[in-house]
């Protein structure tokens, strides 16, 4: 509807500059045609009678000829203003939706700030705390460990003493016993052997034999029993 | 030197012989004189072993030993075996195969009395007697001794030993206070 209105604004528009222009031509030349405005009926052609026929025979042979182009012209017009419109409408609704999106971050960008402030203070805290608590594991695991090794240190020199104490003892006792036994104690030691071999009368098991290196061993421990423990 | 396996296999052949002609215990006694006269001159004992020596020449030396040893012709013909087995070496060991295997047969036991003073006459009869009547066989006893003892005596007997020797008794007690 509003289409046909322009287009017969449009009509009429140019209906009236045509007039005008065929009556401010024809004026010079003295027999100039043009318009009666105030006499409907006028004489020949002069009348608005006339001319509005005229006109609209026009209009009727304008639109015949152009009339579907131009209403294509003006609908894709229309639509294509129309769409631009609503883009346009969609556009600023969507600006206005990040400018508040943003005023909103914008807000609260202190606060971000702080939290990230703290969380980065409670992360340094806790590194803090950790390293503080694997130097105090490491410091207690080497403690131990030097307390283990001197530990184990004095075991090694006390036995080491105690060693060479029996060894000194032991080689005082043999010496004694080189220097001071006699003849009695020889032929004691002797007849107290051989009592205790008749004391083990049943046949004796044979075991293996001592390799040459290791001491001798007596039966007692091996197969029954022969030797006096008093010795 | 010849595996134990393998001088108990020559032992228990000669050993065969021996009871087959019932002269086992000369037959064995012949054998460790022959052990004994290699074991008394290295030079001997080189000559028979050695492979660079002629086998002739080694043979013409044990059979002249033999003869003076006054050996039979079972312990000749055995040693000849064993020189042309190029195993004379392993003699000793057969020896003391053979002896045990004797000791077996005849149902004696050789002890060895180890003592640091020498023992009396009455001390190595009782000695005897004990290990005679511990073993059930009769002992073959082999005297020596070691000062080194202190004290004591160590008797040998078969595989079992009987140790009564203050050295012994020493170390053991070195062992126990340093545990």
């Amino acid at each position: 509807m509003s289409v046909r209105m322009l287009f017969v604004a449009a009509t009429l528009a140019m209906s009236a500059g045509t007039a005008f222009a065929t009556g401010d031509a024809g004026a010079p030349a003295g027999h100039a045609w043009h318009i009666d405005w105030f006499n409907f009926f006028g004489k020949g052609s002069q009348g608005l009678l006339w001319s509005l026929i005229n006109f609209a025979v026009l209009g009727l042979l304008l639109r015949k000829l152009f009339g579907n182009a131009l209403t294509n012209f003006l609908q894709t017009r229309h639509t294509s203003i129309k769409d631009a419109l609503e883009e346009g409408r969609r556009l600023r609704e969507q600006a206005q939706k990040q400018l508040k999106k943003y005023g909103a971050k914008i807000a609260g960008v202190d606060a971000e700030v702080a939290a990230l402030v703290a969380t980065i203070r409670k992360s340094a805290e806790d590194e803090k705390a950790r390293i503080l608590a694997n130097a105090e594991a490491q410091a207690a695991a080497m403690k131990k460990d030097a307390e283990q090794r001197i530990a184990a240190e004095i075991a090694r020199s006390r036995r080491a003493l105690e060693r060479e104490v029996v060894n000194a003892a032991i080689s005082a006792a043999e010496q004694i016993l080189r220097t001071q036994a006699r003849d009695d104690d020889h032929r004691r030691l002797a007849d107290s052997f051989i009592a205790s071999l008749n004391g083990t009368a049943a046949p004796v098991p044979p075991t293996p034999t001592a390799p040459p290196t290791t001491p001798p061993t007596t039966p007692s421990s091996s197969s029954g029993g022969a030797v006096d423990d008093s010795w | 030197m010849i595996a134990g396996s393998l001088a108990r296999r020559y032992a228990r052949a000669v050993m065969a012989i021996g009871i087959d002609s019932g002269k086992y215990e000369p037959l064995g006694n012949e054998i460790n004189d022959l052990v004994k006269a290699m074991q008394s001159s290295a030079e001997l004992a080189d000559l028979l072993v050695n492979p660079l020596f002629k086998r002739s020449q080694r043979r013409a030396v044990l059979d002249k030993i033999m003869v003076r040893l006054g050996a039979s012709t079972t312990t000749k013909n055995f040693c000849y075996l064993l020189l042309d087995k190029e195993r004379i070496g392993g003699l000793p060991d057969i020896a003391r195969a053979l002896s045990t295997m004797i000791d077996d047969k005849i149902g004696r036991v050789k002890a060895t009395v180890t003592s640091a003073q020498p023992l009396s006459a009455l001390q190595l009869q009782q000695l005897k007697q004990a290990l005679e009547k511990s073993s059930g066989k009769t002992v073959e006893m082999d005297k020596r001794e070691n000062p080194d003892l202190l004290g004591g005596v160590i008797a040998q007997l078969g595989d079992t030993r009987y140790d009564g020797s203050l050295r012994t008794q020493l170390d053991r007690m070195r062992d126990d206070l340093v545990k």
